[in-house]
């Protein structure tokens, strides 16, 4: 593990959850570098005890996405329930680096043009995809079709 | 509610009054025939105006001239008394709920969506697509009041209650599906609902990978994981964009 401060070319994953522990499962499946932002002193703790790279505190606070060397970062992934917050970091973060790669989660549908807008070229509907995939499985088993198209 | 009732008592005390003194006073002050007396206060005090005394002198007495204001006003009060309750109790039968309740009693081979957060409303619109009938079962007031308006058929109440997977028509349904962002709730849903029909297809959310096995075994056919999926496509997306 290399220390926060020398970081460089790395991945920040903002918030440590079910959807951003996923991503660090792939992260380092992938061999890539990456950093975990938390606000949950618990969960920050638990991390560096697992020797991942952790900064504890409000990914929306530009200050703590300085502690990540955001400006050094490659890309970056909001995973927080909250659009609003989301939308925030991606703003902020996007401020401090241009060459940014953001990828970023996304409660309700309409809310997907704003991040585009707001600089992540990635958008995941978690919930909306559950539910179409849910109703959409439903459906198939219901009616015996082999494939659908929605 | 708008009407107090407590104003039926005085109401009725004013009326009896009206009706005993005008009586007693057309006998005692005004002289005339205990009958006519009677018949004309009923008259007045109940409304009947084409109604008319054949005794000469009789409009011209001052008890019946004062009378008739002061019935006219009892009767005023009743009329509108009346009219208000008759309001008031067309405004409690709740129209709505009984007219869901017999169309969900009609139904049958529908499905049951639990939950009508981000991941329920979604699952609706794929059934809506398809015409498939559903109802809803939700907790939450406001999004009960919401459906409603909606006119989409709707249970308020706690899926993981079978009382209330009754009232949905689980034994009359073809499909469940449990779209709560709790997975101990969302197996004790397929739980509840196999027990009360064997035949029923059940698709499930979860949240964690250990429940899927539960879930399966609990007697799920579907089990989809919302955040998981979310999570790997995140992190897939970011490792290719290099």
């Amino acid at each position: 593990m290399k220390k926060n401060e020398s970081l460089e070319g790395h991945i920040v994953v903002c918030g440590y959850g079910k959807i951003g522990e996923k991503v660090c499962e792939v992260l380092e499946e992938h061999n890539k570098e990456y950093l975990v932002i938390d606000q949950n002193s618990s969960i920050a703790k638990l991390l560096m005890e697992m020797k991942i790279n952790v900064v504890e505190g409000d990914a929306s606070h530009s200050r703590v996405l300085k502690m990540a060397r955001i400006e050094k970062a490659r890309g970056l992934v909001t995973t927080f329930a909250n659009d609003t917050t989301n939308i925030f970091v991606i703003l902020t973060a996007r401020e401090l680096n241009q060459n940014l790669l953001i990828a970023s989660r996304a409660v309700s549908e309409e809310v997907v043009s704003k991040m585009h807008r707001a600089g992540a070229s990635i958008v995941v509907l978690p919930e909306v995809a559950g539910g179409m995939e849910l109703g959409r499985e439903l459906v198939k088993k219901k009616l015996k079709i082999g494939s659908l198209k929605v | 509610m708008a009407f107090k009732w407590k104003l039926e008592y005085p109401i009725t005390f004013f009326v009896i009054c009206a009706f005993i003194l005008s009586v007693y006073v057309q006998i005692f002050v005004g002289h005339i025939e205990p009958s006519i007396a009677l018949f004309w206060t009923a008259a007045s005090i109940f409304g009947v105006s084409s109604f008319y005394i054949d005794v000469p002198g009789f409009y011209n007495l001052w008890t019946v001239q004062l009378f008739t204001f002061i019935n006219a006003l009892a009767y005023l009060i009743m009329f509108t008394f009346v009219i208000a309750k008759f309001v008031s109790i067309l405004s409690r039968i709740d129209i709505h709920t009984r007219d869901m309740k017999r169309k969900i009693g009609s139904m049958s081979d529908h499905v049951i969506v639990c939950g009508y957060g981000k991941v329920g409303k979604k699952a609706c619109e794929i059934l809506d697509d398809y015409t498939m009938a559903y109802v809803v079962v939700e907790r939450d007031a406001k999004v009960v009041t919401l459906l409603r308006e909606m006119n989409i058929p709707v249970v308020e109440g706690d899926a993981t209650h079978s009382r209330v997977l009754k009232a949905a028509g689980i034994e009359r349904a073809g499909g469940l599906i449990a779209a709560l962002d709790n997975d101990t709730k969302n197996v004790y849903i397929t739980l509840t609902a196999r027990e009360l029909n064997q035949n029923l297809l059940i698709a499930s959310r979860a949240v964690s990978e250990e429940v899927v096995s539960k879930m399966h075994r609990a007697g799920a056919e579907i089990v989809v994981l919302p955040n998981i999926v979310a999570g790997l496509e995140l992190g897939r997306e970011m490792v290719e964009g290099f």
